[in-house]
This record gives C-alpha cells, structure tokens and sequence, in this order.
C-alpha cells in the first residue's frame, strides 16, 4: 500500500498546532521530530533493515537530527519559527522520497514474536511505574525545564538564563534542554514531556540491547537477554525516573554506538552518516556514559589482537576519523555558544563540592568497593541480591562466554576495574550499570525456559534490587521517608491553583533551594517556574553554570533567616527587593515551618493549604 | 611451525594489549577522580539554643601552609543548602564561625571543603 504518510502527518501536524489541538499536536509532533527524520534517512541509506532497526535507528538518528537542528536554526532564528520550519522542511523532504508506507511493514509479522510481548509488557510496566510517580523525580527534570522554559519565554537560544535563573551562561550537553524545549513547543508541559520521552528511550533502549546481542549470539538467546535487561536490568529507566535523564538517554546512544563498533571492527558494513549521528547522540546527552563504550572498545580491540593479530584493528580504525570529524561538525554550533563555560566544571571550588558529596564513599574501605563494583546500584547505595546473583552466573558461564564472546569477558574485567577506580567520585560511580550489559546475557545462558522466567520475575517485586518491579512494589507499599521520593498529586493541584488564581507577575520563595553541584531541591517547587511561568527566589550554583557567588550565599542567607524566624523584618525587607510576592512550603516540610508562617498574621496571610501544601502571600 | 608462531605472536600482542587496556583505564581513573590529601579537622559546639534556632561555634583546622580557599555547607535533606560560605582560612590555625541554624529536631550535615593544590574535605551533624 503506497500513501502520502509522511507529509500529511506534517501537514496534520502544523495545522493542529496552528489551532492548538491537543493532545494529536502533541504526539504527531513527537512522531515529525523523533521519528521521522531518521525513518527517511534509514530507509535511504538502509533500505534493507528490519522493522526493529527502522524504528530503533529512526528514534536515535531523529533526536540527533532534531537537536543538532533545533540548535542551530535556533541561535538565528525565533524559536517559535523554527518550530514549524522543520515540519516544513520535512514536509517538503518526505513528499517526493516516502510516498510507500514501508515503516510499518513487518509489525504484523512482529506481532506473532516473543519480542512483541516483551515489548508490551515493558510498555505495561513502565506505564504503570509512570501513573505512580506522575513524572519523573528527582531534580535534574526541575532545572533543565527550567532552562528550556526560559528559552522559550525568551524565543531564543542563549546561555544567559537572568531574570528567571541567577545563571549568566552555562556549559551542559545541549540535548538536556534542547529535547524539553521542543516538546513544550509542541504542547506538552516540558517535565510530563521528558517523562514520556524518558520512556520511550527506555522502549527503544530494550530494542536497541536485543539489536546488540542478536549480532553477537543470534535470536534466541537476544530474545532472552532483552527480557532480563527489560524487567531487571534496564538503566536507563533505571538512571532517568530518579532524574538523572540526561544520562540514562546516553546510554540508549552508547548502547547503539557498541553495535557500531562491534560491526566496524568485525569488518561489516557500516554507514559512516548513521554511525556519526549515533555517536552525536552520546555527546548531546551526555558525556559519562562514553566511558563505558571506551572499555568496551579496549575489550574488541584486545579480543580482534587474540584472534586475527593487528592487521584488522588498523583497517577498522581507519572509519574513526570521519566519523570523528562528522560529530566535531555536528557539536560545533553547541561547542562555539558554549565554550567560555566550559572550563567552570573544572575549577577546583567545583572539584571540591563534589567530593564533598561523596564524603561517604570516599572513606570506604577496599572490600566495600570490591563489592559495590560488582553489584553496587548508582543511586541509593544498594547492594543488589540480583547483581550478585548474576555475577555467580557470570562465574558459572566463563567458558561458555570465553568460547563464543570473549571480549565480553574483557569487557567485564575492565568495567570492574573501572568502577573499583572510580567509585569514590559522586558521579562516576554510575559506571557499575557498565556490568548491567554483560549479566542479562549471563542469566539468558542459564535460564532458558521461558515460563520459569516469568515465574522468577515475580520473585523481584519483594527483593530489593535495581528491578522496574521492585520499584513499582516500593512505591505502591511504603512512604519513603527523609527524602520525598513521589510527587504527591496535592503537588499538582497547587500547581493548578496557581496557575488559576495567583498573578502572573508573581515570585514564590519556594521551601528547599539547591546546594552547589547537585543542586536539588526537594520541595519540588522549582517546578513551579516550568509549570506555571511564575518565577522563583530560586538559589542554586550548579557546578556547569557561571553564578555570582556573592548573590547565591546572600540568597541562601536569606533563606536561613526566614527559616528561623518568618518574622525576620530584614529578610523580609530583602525577599520584597527580590520581588518575592508569595511562599510556597511543599508537603514535605524542609526547612520552612508552615506553623510558624500561620502564626505571622502581621506578614503573611495564608492564601492556599490543602493535604499539607501551603501558600503564602506576603503582605 | 608457521600457525604456531603466528599463534605466539598474537598472544604476545594480546597480553601487550592487556597491558595497555589496563594502563589507559587506571590513567583514565586518575585523571578523572581527585583524593582529599590535606587533613580538615572540624568540631562544633552549641554556644545555646532558644525557641526557634541554635546557635553552634564551628572551628576548622586545615593541615596545609599559608592560605588555603575553603567552603563550609550546612545541608538539610541530604542537598539543600541552609548555610553556605566560602571564604579564605588559615593553614594550621583555628578558623572559627558561628552558625545560626532554625529547631527542627533534625540532624544538620556540616560539610566542608579546602581547595588549592590538593584537596581536603571534612563532615561533621549538627543536632537542632
């Protein structure tokens, strides 16, 4: 069947948008600017792939396009204009070359596979995990939103963040905040936008972890290993619903780039445009996960030497320097806006807070590290009964490895290496998920009927391990206390309230305030600015951003004065300099006391309290 | 006899490679992860408490020569900051500073930092 598929949806797409239509605005235009541009490009340079590689290939290549596009046309033109510029372009690209609906031939033979239903019970899962948390938490979804809402209330691309964040510029992955500025420009509130698309690289992540080890172990035990790493393993649902999101979508990019390598150094074809849109997506999103694919590189290199010498490894090399050069070209509009700050992640002050945070773990001693390494989770410092579990099965299957994959073996010994190195530093010590790769191959070696799996997998909602199904268990049973791990829905209708009933020039001094590099705040109330537009007394230093000092510890004075004592007529004569016009205190009570807000008739009147969530209006 | 050779060599090749894999990754590490090397000591005191704050005498002694830049944070709820102070201390001396916190019945995490050639960091909680 051959219809006009691509350039109506463009077309359907500007003119729902145009109206304002939504939600079809909003998932016709995830589908022209994820979607799209890398299905015209893959079934030009790929004709011959399969469905999963087309629709894998199309989402990774399409974000790369769109970010790298957006950026660009973006640093001379309104954004609001080039958000309908690309469907335009699209429009016109698409109509002549994709007239067949080729896409989605071979979803109706998909849907008689195994992987079908792996895929929708992931999709079931983390759909399930996403009505319990409502979005992703964590604050890292906070302060790129609130980058990419100021960009689009300034209609621009620039660093300089003032009046809305103390920022005058800032070096970060450029993906971070381009990917939630676009989706607030087709219609979605950026952080339930990143939401989604959070979830979405993890769908394609589960595809993109069967592509990989199709082509080193063949379909069946792909299948299998794509089933452990969906419902037990997956990282990058695992990184991005605690916030980290940046990350966790490198991974789905670095997970791709090994399949790249794995065929360019075993002498198959590659195309050298994809393989460099592939690796853009690593440095757009950012940039840690790139270690793994370095160890991963060392272990082909090492296993290539073993078995056909050196000869081979110098013509597979050769490919790098285009590719290279295309991603240098590809990041230079990112690289040149952003290049004065780059060095600010580097200055020692910054250096120094990080270690800070990871005071703990610097102290440990070497058997802590041996075992975290091995089974250690990146957020929460858990020791996983999975992940030791599967490094028995690891011991277990060395032989077999050693005789069908070697350098997975390799793989293994450096990413342990790596991690036992690296573990004391706050952020590196996401690289133990590099064994996450290896043990779902390990388990699919060993466990090969598919109906005791499923029963196993029940097992996982009551064991504490880094599983989606734990997580969905956790959430649904207990009330996490010291931090507030879920947004509350209360959080929302405050949100509504404002939005309905506090003026739009208002500012909130908001209950939490971010402390240097990690920069959360616990409250959650700098969602406030991406979800209603009201500003913020907002204190933050993030480690990547070029703040005055002096203004951030006045803030954070400020702030501790207020806590102490709402009466403080100087603080309060400083937050109204500011611009301060309201208090928001969140359900979890951090440093400001309601009881002590209600007792100050003199300067605060209460305009908003339900389930534990006040407003203030100061008089 | 040829096949063996070649067979030796590339074992030769792959234990050179182990030896290089390794080397680059522990250089990466390195590179990568900075270790406190000054010592930082810090003790505080609670000089009183009233209805609605303590206040605490905090003293850093950092073991290092001259000047050193250094940063104290008061968190609560593991990242928000509450009290956050850079400023210049003395090597070997007592550096002395008085902190105003609000009553919570929570445990304050002091943390604090010297940066100049090396690193140092230190931790102590303050009950309030």
């Amino acid at each position: 069947m051959r219809i006009f598929i691509y350039p109506i949806i463009c077309i359907l797409f500007l003119l729902f948008s145009f109206l304002s239509i939504q939600p079809l605005s909003q998932c016709l235009g995830f589908f022209v600017f994820f979607l799209l541009p890398g299905l015209l490009l893959i079934q030009n340079l790929r004709p011959r792939a399969g469905i999963v590689e087309k629709l894998t290939y199309g989402f990774a290549i399409s974000t790369s396009i769109s970010v790298v596009t957006f950026l660009t046309l973006g640093l001379f033109l309104k954004l609001s204009e080039v958000i309908f510029i690309i469907p335009l372009a699209l429009l016109v690209i698409s109509a002549p070359s994709t007239l067949e609906l080729r896409p989605l031939r071979g979803i109706k033979k998909m849907r008689r596979e195994k992987l079908f239903y792996i895929l929708m019970f992931s999709l079931l899962i983390r759909t399930i995990l996403l009505l319990q948390i409502h979005t992703i938490i964590g604050h890292d979804v906070g302060r790129f939103s609130i980058i990419s809402h100021t960009l689009v209330l300034k209609d621009k691309i620039t660093l300089d963040l003032r009046p809305y964040d103390d920022a005058k510029g800032f070096f970060y992955f450029p993906a971070a905040f381009i990917i939630p500025t676009i989706l607030e420009l087709i219609g979605f509130d950026p952080i339930f936008g990143v939401t989604i698309f959070l979830i979405t690289t993890s769908i394609f992540g589960i595809l993109a972890f069967y592509l990989l080890i199709l082509r080193i172990f063949g379909k069946q035990l792909a299948l299998r290993a794509a089933f452990f790493y969906a419902f037990l393993f997956d990282p990058i649902l695992h990184l991005g619903i605690f916030g980290i999101f940046p990350n966790a979508m490198s991974i789905f990019f670095v997970i791709l780039s090994m399949i790249t390598l794995y065929e360019i150094l075993n002498g198959k074809e590659t195309n050298i445009w994809i393989s460099s849109l592939i690796f853009f997506g690593i440095y757009a999103f950012h940039l840690y996960p790139i270690l793994m694919l370095f160890i991963f590189t060392l272990a082909l290199i090492s296993e290539k030497i073993l078995l056909e010498g050196l000869r081979t490894i110098k013509i597979a090399l050769s490919k790098f320097p285009t590719i290279l050069l295309i991603v240098l070209v590809l990041s230079a509009p990112h690289l040149l806006l952003s290049r004065d700050y780059l060095p600010i992640s580097f200055r020692k002050e910054n250096i120094a807070d990080l270690m800070m945070f990871a005071y703990e773990r610097i102290n440990w001693q070497i058997s802590e590290k041996l075992l975290y390494s091995l089974a250690g989770t990146p957020l929460g410092g858990l020791i996983s009964p999975l992940s030791i579990a599967s490094f028995i099965f690891l011991l277990l299957t060395a032989p077999t490895l050693y005789k069908k994959a070697p350098f997975l073996l390799l793989f293994c010994l450096y990413a342990f290496i790596f991690s036992f190195l690296v573990i004391s530093e706050f952020n590196l010590v996401r690289s133990v998920i590099a064994l996450w790769f290896i043990y779902p191959v390990v388990l699919s070696l060993l466990l090969r009927k598919w109906k005791a799996n499923f029963l196993i997998l029940l097992l996982f909602f009551w064991i504490e391990s880094q599983s989606p199904l734990f997580l969905m268990w956790y959430f649904w049973s207990s009330k996490p206390e010291d931090v507030p791990w879920i947004i509350n829905p209360s959080f929302f209708e405050t949100i509504q309230f404002i939005k309905g009933n506090i003026p739009q020039n208002s500012k909130f001094l908001i209950d939490g305030g971010g402390a240097g590099c990690t920069g959360a705040t616990p409250s959650y109330g700098e969602r406030i600015f991406p979800l209603t537009s009201r500003e913020i007394f907002f204190f933050t230093n993030y480690c990547w951003a070029d703040y005055d000092r002096k203004i951030y510890e006045h803030k954070v004075e400020i702030y501790r004065r207020i806590s102490i004592d709402p009466d403080d007529e100087e603080a309060i004569l400083e937050l109204k300099k500011y611009g301060v016009t309201h208090i928001y205190i969140g359900r979890e009570h951090l440093a400001l006391n309601p009881e002590l807000f209600l007792k100050s008739q003199k300067h605060y009147e209460v305009i908003y309290q339900k389930d534990g969530e006040y407003i203030f209006q100061i008089k | 006899m040829g096949s063996t050779s070649s067979k030796l060599s590339r074992w030769a090749y792959f234990l050179i490679a182990q030896a290089v894999s390794i080397t680059l990754i522990y250089l990466l590490a390195n590179l990568l992860v900075h270790q406190p090397t000054i010592k930082l000591s810090v003790n505080c005191s609670m000089l009183s408490r009233d209805e609605l704050s303590c206040k605490f005498s905090c003293n850093l002694v950092p073991e290092c020569f001259g000047e050193i830049d250094g940063r104290i944070v008061v968190l609560h709820f593991n990242w928000v900051a509450i009290y956050d102070n850079t400023t210049s201390l003395r090597c070997r001396a007592n550096n002395t500073f008085e902190i105003d916190l609000p009553r919570r019945n929570y445990s304050f995490k002091l943390r604090a930092a010297v940066y100049g050639e090396e690193y140092g960091i230190s931790y102590t909680t303050l009950e309030c």
